[in-house]
Order: structure tokens, then sequence, then C-alpha cells
């Protein structure tokens, strides 16, 4: 039987959502290996990128955002501050109206992000696992996301 | 030393004592909005007015590791001036204490979004939260000492804590003028303003609280009295608010009851009454909120504080729709049945249309 138009159509689409992420790969929280952190809990990551000063094993966590490839992008949304884009850039930009807090710094480019990483104490990150294995002299210290 | 000099030598001091190699931030926002007004009424056609403005709010934040400095300016078709440009420090966790020119605590609404447009669903504010600039009947912009507070607890629930003193605006043609942050002789009388706020979940916007003021809003006299004008007034304020969210629902609303003493001449007069606000929100999808609002009040049509002030809105039903046309940009509109006037026979019905387009940079 052929299918339908509209099955196609849906076909087509998963194919797409599929082929979108790269296949197998998972999306890892990394920061440079100088730093002495070796893990944070879902909660505190979901604080820090919120907004929120978290300090783990005496260490001040300094969160920087990834953009520029919109799989990621939602992964971070969905797997680490649990809400909306929308919602998400309206509180940036209402900590920093309210309170003058400095917004996230934002990369675009694995290699400048490392070199961030490396730069600043304690800085993290999210990226895609095979790009994490390719930086020198940056550790993965949560597995936020797996492509199953 | 004058005030001026006492203000820019805090201002030096503090960046000066912003210790070396510390982390520097900044920060610039710009959040433009144009707004178009037109009104009608089938009973009262003085009421008719339409206007077109446009406004420039202008936000920079320096930030070091315990000091923090904000300035807020609006530029607009109306006006030109410092609405905020306070000078922080993190005494420790997330309490800081600020001094300068800022916003009250105890106006729920202004300490969420403050002039940024963009930010606030809807195009007008409540009545209840209104500049002064633009009627508003509770003092709205504090010049002295703010103290900011959030504390979060075991059960990931957390308590917020605003308090400030400072000098109050004063009464003056037909409104209140907020205190000038650099004015150097003052007719400003005190106000003290407290705001407690409860988070069931400390990273949910969803919040609780009571706001409470105390203003004294002295009046300062034109060169031809205006008969029946009292010298002085005394408001005190205590209200609670709430902003609840649920999936694509949000309620934002507060109730405030006030207390006003008159003080004329040879009398005093006692004045209260309820003023209240609900607004419903609706986000129908990523790019679409529409959005409603009732506001009232219990003994507001017959105050004689608020008949003091040339229009203000004492009932409003009004209905929106937001649509986030790309990322930081939206436009907006509004449709209500306004009430203003509190004095005796000088309440106008009317109906009102509005258009906005507002948005962030960058």
């Amino acid at each position: 039987m052929i299918p339908r138009a509209g099955q196609w159509f849906i076909v087509c689409i998963a194919c797409f959502i599929a082929g979108a992420a790269k296949s197998g790969e998972s999306v890892v929280l990394v920061t440079a290996e100088t730093c002495p952190l070796e893990s944070i809990s879902t909660l505190d990551l979901r604080k820090a990128y919120l907004g929120v000063a978290v300090t783990v094993d005496g260490r001040r966590v300094r969160p920087v955002l990834m953009h520029g490839d919109e799989k990621l992008e939602q992964i971070f949304y969905q797997s680490v501050v649990a809400m909306s884009k929308k919602s998400y850039e309206r509180r940036r930009l209402s900590l920093t109206l309210k309170y003058g807090t400095p917004r996230l710094a934002v990369f675009d480019d694995v290699d400048a992000v490392s070199e961030a990483l490396t730069s600043e104490e304690c800085a993290i990150t999210y990226m895609w696992g095979s790009d994490a294995e390719s930086l020198q002299g940056v550790k993965t210290i949560k597995l936020l996301w797996q492509d199953t | 030393m004058s005030r001026r000099q006492l203000v820019a030598a805090g201002l030096i001091g503090i960046l000066a004592g912003t210790p070396a190699g510390a982390e520097v931030q900044h920060e610039l926002l710009f959040f433009p909005s144009v707004d178009g007004f037109d009104t009608f009424s089938e009973s009262d056609s003085s009421v008719e007015d339409s206007y077109t403005r446009a406004a420039l709010d202008m936000l920079y934040s320096f930030s070091g590791n315990r000091f923090r400095l904000l300035g807020e300016f609006l530029w607009s078709s109306d006006e030109a001036e410092f609405e905020r440009l306070q000078a922080g420090l993190r005494l420790q966790g997330n309490t800081f204490a600020w001094a300068g020119r800022f916003h009250a605590p105890a106006k729920f609404w202004n300490s969420e979004y403050h002039h940024g447009q963009f930010l606030q669903t809807s195009i007008t504010r409540p009545a209840l939260e209104e500049w002064e600039d633009d009627g508003g009947t509770q003092p709205a912009h504090v010049t002295g000492l703010l103290l900011e507070s959030e504390h979060q607890r075991d059960d990931e629930s957390a308590l917020g804590f605003a308090a400030s003193v400072g000098f109050a605006p004063v009464f003056e043609d037909g409104g209140l003028e907020a205190h000038e942050l650099l004015e150097e002789t003052s007719d400003h009388g005190l106000s003290l303003n407290l705001r407690v706020s409860y988070r069931p979940q400390y990273l949910s916007s969803t919040q609780f609280g009571i706001v409470a003021a105390w203003n004294e809003l002295n009046v300062r006299h034109d060169l031809i009295p205006v008969p029946d004008q009292p010298e002085s007034i005394d408001q005190a304020s205590l209200g609670v608010f709430g902003d609840w969210r649920r999936d694509d629902l949000r309620l934002v609303a507060s109730l405030v009851y006030f207390d006003n003493t008159l003080e004329f001449p040879t009398s005093s007069v006692d004045d209260n009454y309820l003023l209240g606000y609900a607004q419903l929100e609706y986000e129908a999808n990523s790019a679409v909120t529409v959005f409603g609002r009732a506001e009232s009040g219990i003994d507001q049509d017959d105050s004689a504080y608020l008949a003091l002030f040339d229009a203000f809105i004492t009932d409003r039903y009004m209905l929106g729709a937001r649509w986030d046309v790309v990322e930081y940009h939206s436009l907006t509109f509004e449709i209500a049945n306004t009430t203003n006037g509190a004095g005796p026979g000088s309440s106008r019905d009317f109906n009102e249309y509005r258009l906005q387009w507002s948005a962030v940079f960058p």
C-alpha cells in the first residue's frame, strides 16, 4: 500500500528530527582540567544557569552559554533549566533589570569556549560529547543527555 | 559637603573600592517602545483623546565582586530622566544594601518590571502601580537607602525581603513629584517601604507576599493657592500581592488598603479606600499570549485624596493580546472600558484602544 501524502510528511519530519541530533551522541557538562570540580548536582546546575550563585566544594561555579547549534540549545533548555527558551531569556533579562545581575557569557564556537573555560576558574558549559573528547585541557563532569 | 558632592564621592568611592583583579562586568540594555492610544466615549466627548508616544529605557549595570552600580535612564516623548541610579554592596549571599534613587519596594508590579516595557505582558500597568509622572497616587520613586535580601530555605522555598527609607515625593500641580537625586534642598517628607515575599519553589516565578508603606507627602503650593488643597498628606498602606503560574496560565494580582490623613490649616480629613487588580494571562503558544485585567476598589470613587489627582483611573476592564513577532520584539493590542476621576461629579467613563511595539536590545 502506498502511504498517503500526510503519512509521508510525518515520516519525513521524524527523520529530520532524528537526523538533527548527531547519531548516538551525548551532551556533557565540561570544565577546565585545572578546576577541582568533579561533579555537580542537577539542582545546583539549574540554579547556576538561572542566576543563583552556586558554590561546590568551595569553588564558585561560573556557567557559560553555548549558542549557534539549535539542537544543543534545545537539549540545554529541556535538560538543564527545564523551561522554554522564551521563559529562560525573560528570566535572564529580568535579573539584570531588577538587580543589575550580569548576564552569562555566550559563545557559539567550541574553540572559543574552550579558551574561556581554561582561562576562567571553574567555568562550566555544555557541549556535544564528541566535541568534549577532542578538546585539550577540558574534562567532562556530568552527562546531561544521551541519544537513545 | 553638599549632597551633590556626597553622591559623587560615594560613587567614586565604590568604583575605586573595587579590588584590583576583581571580576568586573558591565551590562547595557535598551528597551524601546512605541505606543499608540485612542479613546472615545458615547456619553462624554470631552474624554476623546489620542496620542503616539515613543520611549527608550536604557539600563546600565556595573558589577564587581561585591559592588554594583545600576542606572536606568528613560528618554521618551514626555520626559528624560534617571529613573534609578543606585549603588549597592553585597553584604552576604543574596543580600544587598543600596543607596541612591530606586523604585519603591512596596509597589509589586514596579519591582518586577521597572521601566522594561518589553518584559511586562500588557501595555498598561494597573492604576495602583502607576508611575508618579503618569498619575500614580502612591510613591514609586524614593531616594535613600534600600536593603534587599532573598533567603533560600531547606525545603527549596525562599523568603524575600526589601525595606527602604528615604525621601518621599511631594504633591504639586495635581500630581506627585518624586525626589530628584541631586536636589539640593528638599520639601520632601519621609518614605518607608516594606515588601516581604514567599516563593514556594525558589527557582519558580510563583510568589506571594505583603507590601506596606508609610509616606509623608508634603504639598508644594502654587504661586496662586488652590482652594481646598491640604498642606500635607500622611499616607499609610498595607496590601497583598500574588504572581501565580501554572503551565500556560499566569495570574498577577494585588490588593492594597490606603489610609490617608489630609492636613488642612484648621482641620484634618481621614480618607480610606481599597484598590486592587487581577490580570490573567494565557500563553496560547510560544508567540501569542492573551490576557485580561480587572481593576477596581472600594470607596475609591469618593476619596478626598484621589480627587486631588486630575484623572486617576478608578475602574478599568481590559482585554488584550500580545504577539512575540520575532525574538525580543513584540506587538501588543489592548481594549478597555475605563472610568477615571474620583471627585464628586468628575467621574468619566470611556473606551480606549492601544497598540504597542516593544523590544529589547542587544
